[in-house]
């Protein structure tokens, strides 16, 4: 498994960017990119969420010598992804605009049913939506998401697993016992 | 105490056959980098800000006659033969590519290649492109197997991706090419309008719709979405008529089964075989086109090949391909 990013890996390289170093914001947007782009997917079209991505980094990067917890970058620039919408919404008619990289011994149809999945999980809580997004889309391990959003490793898991019972029956699949078990946990 | 297995948490753990087809599904979503953003400083303060927004503002008209003047030309301009940035989340694909080179995406390498300033292409895995030529307003590649999403905002016909005698020709959109080694595969067009064109056959296909092809065979725009009968109906009179011959069956119940949103099909359909203005897919495409009550000149003359009435009804389309810069969304950064 990969090592999640450590929250003194995070200050350091915030401060070193508040000083102006350009690998510092090169490491942040390597880091971060995931994490904003699945905010992003969770309500716009895959080429509008890499838009919305970069405009994003963008407008942190002009503010980042606001950020006073320098370890709080992940949550902080989260917020600033969810206000930042850009001027495309979430009605329906723009997200069916999907395009993707679909694998091409996959085909259109493997896209059609990837669509489909997305626009499960777009319907989820948002806590739900893009611990999954980071899950199942970027294929981050829950500490790597925990180290990202801020979350702790207790609240990620149970975003995890409640999240994907709740994807589980809106796509008509079999539940898994475990995930079963925490959505009815008190 | 050995921790229990939870391939949620850790995906190096195998999980379920759902969750795992679930990843392989989404991972096609996954963010490809690219370059690392600029920050948009500004040190002025708040008051300063508003004044100047509001003199942006009032300068609107001779922005956007700036923008026409400075802008769009240096987006459509391009030095001959100039390479194409490329970024990818693997190291070890090139930086750019330059006229005659070859790019190769292997197992889970994605790459976007940026269309001289005009777009950008994305290119899934085990992907083979070529760029062919590159100029101001003609830019060229060739795909040879695989999958590419191109996102283009210019002039109709500045961006095209040839293959073998055919091209896939952009008229100012955002569309998917996929591309299989037996030389099939499928064009289906998010936004704006596309052009295949295979030998003198020239098809147009539309934000919505898609197209199957083959080595021998082009085939008619088709709503994905559209009912498999319905789809399965229009291939299997494509075939009949392009073998020489009529099937009134066929007509009759590709007309019952066309809904409203299946229009360009028809008209595709009736314009690569005018003789079925004759039969009963003229009046449904009337219907669907809202031009009604029936013209039996104009239906006469559609009947007989003739251009002008076959345009009249292409002009009744929402949004033509001349009228490109009305997909302005798709302007790439």
């Amino acid at each position: 498994m990969r090592q999640a990013v450590t929250p003194f890996e995070i200050a350091r390289h915030v401060r070193d960017a508040q000083r102006g170093s350009q690998a510092a914001f090169a490491w942040l947007y390597r880091a971060f990119a995931p994490l904003v782009h699945t905010i992003h997917l969770g309500r716009a079209p895959r080429a509008r969420a890499e838009e919305l991505a970069q405009d994003t980094f963008a407008i942190a990067f002009a503010q980042l010598g606001q950020l006073r917890e320098a370890t709080q970058f992940g949550p902080w620039i989260a917020a600033i992804a969810r206000r930042h919408r850009g001027r495309a919404g979430t009605d329906e008619e723009s997200l069916r605009e999907d395009h993707d990289g679909a694998s091409p011994a996959a085909g259109p149809d493997e896209r059609a049913e990837a669509e489909r999945a997305l626009h499960a999980i777009r319907g989820l809580p948002e806590a739900y939506r893009e611990t999954l997004l980071l899950r199942l889309v970027e294929g981050l391990s829950g500490p790597e998401i925990a180290a990202l959003t801020g979350l702790t490793a207790a609240s990620v898991r149970v975003n995890l697993h409640r999240g994907m019972a709740k994807l589980r029956a809106s796509l008509g699949l079999a539940a898994a016992p475990e995930e079963t078990a925490d959505v009815h946990a008190p | 105490m050995s921790m229990p297995r939870d391939p949620l948490w850790s995906p190096d753990q195998p999980g379920d056959a759902d969750l795992a087809h679930l990843e392989r599904l989404l991972g096609r979503y996954r963010h490809v980098p690219s370059e690392v953003p600029v920050p948009t400083l500004s040190t002025a303060p708040p008051r300063r800000r508003r004044i100047r927004a509001l003199a942006i503002a009032g300068g609107g008209i001779a922005a956007a006659a700036l923008a026409v003047a400075v802008w769009l030309p240096w987006r459509l301009y391009w030095s001959a033969d100039a390479p194409w940035p490329v970024t990818a989340d693997a190291a070890a694909l090139p930086p750019a590519l330059a006229v005659g080179e070859t790019l190769q995406t292997g197992a889970g390498q994605h790459a976007r290649v940026a269309i001289a300033r005009i777009g950008a292409l994305e290119l899934s895995p085990e992907t083979r492109l070529s760029l062919v030529e590159t100029r101001s307003g003609r830019h060229r590649v060739a795909l040879e197997t695989g999958h590419v999403h191109a996102r283009v905002w210019a002039p109709p016909g500045a961006f095209g991706v040839l293959d073998g005698g055919a091209e896939v020709i952009d008229l100012g959109c955002v569309f998917d090419l996929w591309k299989r080694a037996d030389g099939s595969g499928r064009l289906a067009v998010g936004s704006g309008w596309v052009m295949h064109s295979d030998g003198g056959r020239e098809t147009l296909v539309p934000a919505g719709y898609a197209l199957d092809f083959g080595p021998d065979h082009v085939g008619l725009p088709l709503r994905p979405a559209a009912p498999a009968a319905f789809a399965e109906a229009v291939v299997a009179l494509d075939h009949t008529l392009q073998a020489g011959r009529r099937d009134a069956a066929a007509e009759t119940r590709i007309a019952a089964l066309a809904a409203p949103d299946d229009a360009f099909t028809l008209l595709s359909l009736l314009t690569r075989y005018p003789i079925l203005a004759e039969g009963p897919l003229y009046p449904r495409l009337a219907e669907t086109l809202g031009a009604t009550p029936l013209d039996a000149r104009h239906r006469q003359a559609w009947a007989s090949g003739s251009v002008h009435a076959i345009n009249a009804w292409w002009d009744r389309m929402p949004r033509p391909p001349k009228q490109w810069w009305r997909n302005w969304r798709d302007v790439v950064p």
